[in-house]
């Protein structure tokens, strides 16, 4: 996370701030693929969920859902974003997902860090 | 003709009776290798389950008294028939449920965010009711590290794991509760 804000201009700072809580990863299974083969095929899925957290005597526990980022690969719908579109919801909302055109070019411009990976950051540990 | 077939079959027979003696003697061993050897109540290496869903994860972290030895990000996951028993209450049989214990790091780049370290274990529960009857219907084992093979629990299922369990009995020994 941290390679990738230094890449799209963010401070840690700023970082830290808005996106402070527990980050998971999801994938469907056309994704899985993708973090196999290193070209993620139509229809691949990738979730980036942020959830706040708690801590009880040292011990951190998951908290309410605060954003859900998606990545859905469509070659045709988003061609001019390497196949790629960007949405992300906000809270448990699951119809306000549209980004602004602003927003989703700066998705993409930081993605663009990773182009040698189809633009995905993650990496799929064992 | 007819003799040629008849001295064939007299051939054939000193064959056969090896082989049914042979099949005699590795039924008999197999008999007293039954009457030796405990019954294998291991639980095998849940193969794949890090593509299985996600249930929960919780960070014990430099605070808690059990930094030292179990300290670091955990993850839950559970297998299909491991979710129906979240969503029911009753986990079937071959429910299996993981608990992977992974180490965590600070990144000095990006000061105060923490990402996932080495793997320190994985802890896994499966149901068999006749099998683990004696610890609940679950059997009990931890994999150190990576390792599928280096076995942290064996025999010892009943005061490492099932001793603690046993208080969730109302939940049929499973403390973890499905994150929507």
């Amino acid at each position: 996370m941290g390679e990738r804000e230094e890449r799209g201009g963010w401070s840690p700072k700023q970082m830290v701030r808005n996106r402070r809580g527990i980050h998971h990863i999801y994938a469907s299974e056309k994704a899985e693929e993708g973090y196999r083969s290193g070209r993620f095929p139509d229809g691949s899925v990738l979730v980036y969920e942020l959830l706040e957290t708690k801590e009880v005597e040292g011990i951190t526990l998951e908290g309410r859902r605060k954003r859900v980022d998606v990545m859905v690969k469509d070659s045709e719908r988003y061609g001019s974003t390497a196949g790629w579109g960007f949405a992300s919801f906000a809270g448990e909302s699951r119809s306000d997902g549209a980004l602004s055109a602003e927003s989703h070019a700066a998705c993409f411009a930081c993605h663009s860090g990773s182009k040698e990976h189809d633009f995905v950051f993650s990496v799929f540990r064992n | 003709m007819l003799s040629d077939e008849r001295a064939e079959k007299g051939a054939s027979l000193p064959l056969r009776r090896t082989r049914l003696v042979a099949l005699t003697g590795a039924l008999m061993l197999g008999c007293v290798v039954t009457l030796w050897a405990k019954p294998d109540d291991s639980v095998a290496y849940p193969t794949g389950y890090r593509h299985w869903t996600h249930v929960k994860s919780t960070i014990i972290g430099p605070k808690s008294p059990n930094w030292e030895t179990i300290g670091g990000v955990q993850h839950i996951y559970a297998n299909e028939k491991g979710l129906e028993g979240y969503s029911t209450g009753h986990f079937p049989e071959g429910a299996v449920l993981i608990y992977d214990f992974l180490r965590t790091e600070e990144l000095t780049n990006a000061p105060g965010v923490t990402v996932e370290g080495p793997r320190r274990f994985t802890s896994v529960m499966v149901r068999d009711s006749k099998r683990y009857e004696a610890t609940g219907g679950w059997g009990f084992e931890e994999f150190r590290g990576d390792s599928q093979t280096d076995r942290m629990v064996g025999s010892e299922a009943p005061t490492k794991c099932f001793a603690c369990h046993q208080q969730q009995k109302e939940r049929e020994y499973v403390f973890s509760v499905l994150r929507k």
